[in-house]
């Protein structure tokens, strides 16, 4: 169904961003691939090439904060990020208007059946 | 471990990232790199061509980076920019039109017409149509910028003394020496420093001789005249000078300096008036022989000389 490819390009787009900043939110910080592959676990796909121009964005727009580690973890530097004061309203935001956008779906549902 | 293959990749990427700041392309590029160093310790399996070819072109990881920029950039305020190019383009509008205001409140009247000589003027003298040639002049105020040319007009006009009895001389600018030789019997004059070759209006009009310098703009004529019965000079701004004037002679300058140079052995009745300025003592001998000289100034001096 590749007429569908769109749909989903929109639509993944707005809930990995969610998702994202809710596993950066609960592991306090993270780095590129580390993240790729936690979600990977969570039967989240999201191709390399997406999330680090997605992070560079996030941290221009103050919602989250950047700086790189070098030292441990094999040798090369490595750029870790964690949510900014500001980015943990706008996740508590998001989270709200995803779930009522959730009510609104089920509630489409059943109407649906009627 | 940096093969060829990783720092081409790198590079192309490096190069495909136009538009965004040295530091932050570093940035980009060293973030990229160890991702790739991560995956090829996290997936020995995997090789560098496939970990590559996962992550993408490297003009597409470019244009992704500039394309999450590019949403960002779009909602960065333009507006501030347009209100102030907008304002900037107003005030100098607004400078021109206020230039243009005074120009022609300086140059007024803007067009005037004159019937007897056919010509339109512009801007008060600035412009001046004539036939089909357009002329510059009445540039009195730039006269120190604009050179000097070396022509000299002169002229003469016969006339019949017997009938005229009165020479009318009219010009706008400049310094015109009326003398009185004896034994003149045409009138005829010498202008120099004229910077465009104009021509003196004559009028005979049997009685009367009209002669108007006024299309030469700035003048600096020698007049010489017979000793008809009367003599009138009128003009704008400049000097007159009355060099010992053997006719009764009536002068009057808006603004500048009337020179009076007496016969020592003619006697004169004076008439001076001056508005604004100074007039020098001149010793009225009311006689049978007394020549009547009338000068009158608006904001000037009259003096001896």
């Amino acid at each position: 169904m590749e007429q569908l490819s769109n749909w989903r390009t929109q639509i993944k787009k707005g809930y990995l961003e969610l998702c994202i900043l809710i596993r950066i939110e609960s592991k306090g910080r993270v780095y590129g691939f580390e993240l790729i592959e936690d979600l990977k676990q969570n039967q989240l796909l999201i191709k390399e090439g997406t999330i680090y121009p997605l992070f560079n964005r996030m941290a221009e727009d103050k919602i989250l904060v950047a700086h790189w580690e070098t030292a441990h973890l094999k040798g090369h530097p490595r750029k870790f990020y964690s949510l900014t004061p500001y980015g943990q309203e706008v996740l508590m935001q998001m989270k709200t208007e995803f779930e009522e956008m959730y009510k609104a779906y089920t509630q489409l549902l059943t109407d649906e059946n009627k | 471990m940096n093969t060829p293959e990783l720092e081409k990749y790198l590079f192309r990427l490096d190069k495909a990232l136009t538009g965004i700041p040295v530091s932050e392309k570093a940035e980009i590029v060293t973030e990229i790199k160890s991702h790739i160093l991560d995956a090829i310790d996290r997936e020995p399996e995997q090789s560098l061509k496939d970990i590559l070819s996962s992550l993408g072109e490297p003009e597409q990881v470019a244009n992704k980076y500039l394309l999450e920029k590019g949403l960002k950039s779009k909602r960065a305020p333009r507006h501030p920019i347009i209100k102030w190019l907008i304002i900037g383009f107003l005030g100098t509008f607004a400078i021109i039109v206020a230039f243009l205001v005074f120009v022609l409140m300086y140059f007024s009247p803007v067009i005037s017409i004159n019937n007897d000589t056919g010509e339109i003027i512009i801007l008060g003298g600035a412009i001046k149509v004539q036939d089909e040639s357009i002329i510059f002049y009445d540039l009195d105020d730039f006269s120190d910028v604009l050179p000097r040319g070396s022509l000299v007009i002169s002229g003469s006009s016969a006339i019949d003394t017997q009938t005229t009895d009165n020479v009318q001389l009219r010009f706008k600018h400049g310094k015109i020496q009326i003398e009185q030789p004896k034994n003149q019997d045409h009138i005829s004059w010498s202008c120099q420093d004229i910077i465009f070759g104009n021509e003196v209006l004559v009028q005979n009009m049997i009685d009367k001789m009209y002669i108007d310098f006024s299309p030469l703009g700035d003048i600096n004529c020698v007049v010489h005249i017979p000793a008809v019965k009367t003599v009138s000079i009128r003009g704008n701004k400049g000097e007159i000078i009355l060099f010992q004037p053997r006719s009764a002679t009536s002068a009057l300058l808006d603004e500048g300096t009337i020179f009076i140079s007496p016969v020592d052995t003619q006697h004169y009745v004076y008439k001076t008036h001056v508005t604004h300025g100074n007039v020098d003592q001149f010793t009225s001998n009311n006689t049978d022989t007394a020549i009547p000289l009338e000068a009158t100034v608006e904001s000037g001096n009259i003096l001896y000389k």
